[in-house]
């Protein structure tokens, strides 16, 4: 048996169908092709999907709706695949449930790197919380907004993120409470396992510290356990949005 | 009694003109009447009297005919001054109101002329716009098939140059979108830590690599629109990078002001272009730009961006050399 991870492309361009199969298969995936929605739900009864790659723009239902009706029904992941890189889609993409969200034309090793990550998430340390469809993560009066990665504070000030903290703080608000261990947050924020001199994590846990305003000397927000690593210490809770 | 009023500026001019001087010269015969009652009353008159009398008649004349004049004047310059106004707003807005299209003939007509000028324009911009859309978004499906294309190309050489042309293309499609995508987004005014949003662009940039520092510090949250001015300041970072090598960011913060600087250390700019050089798909000839690729919407959309905010750009050439593109923004 083998125990390649199986990928269905749902995607109204043929060339790009074809092109993505042989693509995934050459890279250690098992990969199958659909045109539209319906072909979509036959792909899925048929074989053990384990990740969809849907493109938002197809002939009979969009994406969208796919992509919603695909979450009601399982936690199948979703990557979406879209030709419109405006905000407002990226962000109805991610209101529907989709995991990521990838623009074309994308790099194929950049589409590699989100499918591999989305299935590590999903599968190697469940989050506590999966916000499915909640874009907004609120937490001590703060609010992380998933879809246009801005973090709001409680004064109403928007603090923007770089991609680095975006990520960090995102693997603790889908794990509160709980001690994330250096090894723990490399592996989750970038796939691999820890060097040895695997220090960038701290520098970016201190500016993360740094935005939500909690570098005193005793950290309120993100607590250090000393020998053991991080731990978010606030409630989470999901929302439709971050304006009060 | 409103129906009598003349519609068109010239009637109503000439109303107001006949019936003010009319006023006058009523008042002024009225006080002439006065003055001779009074002379005739006294009979052996008192002659001493007589200039002062008249410097008072002479100055109600005057004030009538001056207040007949400022109402006139004020109601040829007012419309002049909203079309003025209206079309600086528009010149800076192109969703601004059109003007209300009241009062006398010759200011309505002008108004609605205006106005019509004003839908044409939006209409025939909104189209290049659409038109220019639409094929940088429909060149995304073949350029997605390339990408995925070039990965079957087995001679490594050969498949980085192809992924660089890609890359061409691709960048000259996304700052075509960008730059239109400007022009006609409106984005809502927020409160934004700019430190955060500096500090945040030079991370990411510093994670790919690319030598961007930072220095200086915002006292104080800006008022202002965050995707625009995050697109500016990532434009004139990569400019720096691309034509100067490095980046760095200097915030210097003030009650008025605020002044965001990316310096290089690049050959800078010839003073003769720096004006044109913000203009858009403007690319100045050297040799480097074909090396560097880009469409010449860069620092467009930087300028742009500073306009929406009521600040501009300015670009000089520092004395110990390179590039500094100043974003300021009033506070």
């Amino acid at each position: 048996m083998d125990n390649k991870d199986r990928i269905l492309i749902v995607d109204d361009d043929p060339e790009i169908r074809r092109l993505l199969v042989d693509y995934l298969a050459k890279n250690g995936f098992e990969a199958f092709a659909a045109k539209d929605g319906r072909e979509m739900w036959q792909g899925l009864e048929r074989h053990a999907i384990d990740l969809v790659v849907l493109d938002l723009m197809l002939p009979d239902t969009d994406g969208l709706t796919l992509c919603r009706d695909l979450r009601a029904r399982s936690s199948m992941p979703v990557l979406m695949l879209t030709a419109r890189g405006e905000e407002a889609d990226r962000i109805v993409g991610i209101e529907m449930g989709a995991d990521d969200y990838l623009v074309k034309p994308f790099s194929p090793r950049e589409l590699l790197a989100r499918i591999n990550s989305i299935l590590r998430r999903t599968r190697a340390l469940p989050p506590n919380l999966r916000p499915e469809s909640q874009r907004c993560l609120v937490f001590a009066g703060w609010c992380l907004d998933t879809a246009t990665r801005v973090l709001t504070a409680p004064d109403g000030v928007v603090v923007p993120l770089s991609g680095g903290e975006y990520r960090l703080l995102r693997i603790l608000l889908e794990h509160p409470n709980r001690v994330l261990n250096r090894d723990q947050l490399v592996e989750l924020i970038h796939g691999r396992e820890a060097g040895p001199y695997d220090r960038a994590i701290d520098v970016q846990m201190s500016r993360l510290r740094q935005r939500l305003r909690d570098e005193n000397r005793e950290p309120q927000l993100i607590q250090t356990v000393r020998g053991e690593g991080y731990v978010l210490a606030a409630s989470v809770e999901g929302r439709a949005g971050c304006d009060q | 009694m409103l129906r009598f009023i003349p519609s068109s500026l010239f009637g109503r001019l000439t109303l107001i003109l006949v019936v003010g001087l009319l006023a006058a010269q009523f008042a002024s015969m009225w006080l002439h009447m006065g003055e001779r009652a009074m002379m005739m009353a006294q009979s052996q008159g008192q002659f001493s009297a007589l200039p002062s009398r008249f410097a008072t008649h002479l100055l109600i004349t005057l004030a009538a005919v001056i207040a007949v004049s400022l109402v006139a004047v004020r109601l040829v310059t007012r419309p002049l001054q909203h079309l003025a106004e209206a079309a600086d707003a528009f010149g800076s807005d192109l969703e601004s109101p059109p003007l209300p299209e009241t009062g006398p003939t010759e200011t309505r007509r002008a108004a609605e002329a205006f106005n019509r000028m004003q839908a044409r324009l939006r209409r025939l911009i909104a189209e290049r716009g659409r038109a220019l859309a639409a094929v940088s978004h429909d060149l995304r499906t073949p350029l997605t098939r390339m990408r995925l294309r070039a990965e079957l190309v087995d001679d490594e050489t050969l498949r980085a140059q192809i992924n660089a042309d890609i890359d061409d293309m691709q960048a000259m499609v996304e700052s075509t979108l960008d730059y239109l995508r400007g022009l006609r987004e409106n984005e809502a005014v927020q409160s934004i830590d700019m430190e955060a949003l500096l500090a945040s662009l030079v991370a990411d940039e510093q994670a790919l690599g690319r030598p961007v520092t930072l220095t200086g510090s915002v006292a104080a949250p800006y008022l202002g629109r965050l995707s625009t001015l995050k697109r500016a300041l990532g434009n004139l970072i990569d400019n720096a990078v691309k034509y100067g090598q490095s980046a760095h960011i200097a915030i210097e913060d003030s009650a008025t002001e605020l002044r965001l600087g990316v310096e290089d250390h690049g050959p800078g700019i010839a003073e003769a272009d720096l004006a044109r050089v913000v203009e858009p798909y403007v690319r100045l000839e050297a040799s480097r730009s074909r090396e560097t690729g880009g469409v010449g919407l860069g620092l467009t959309i930087a300028r742009d961006a500073a306009l929406l905010h009521g600040g501009e750009l300015r670009l000089a050439n520092r004395p110990d050399g390179g590039l500094a593109a100043t974003l300021v923004l009033p506070r």
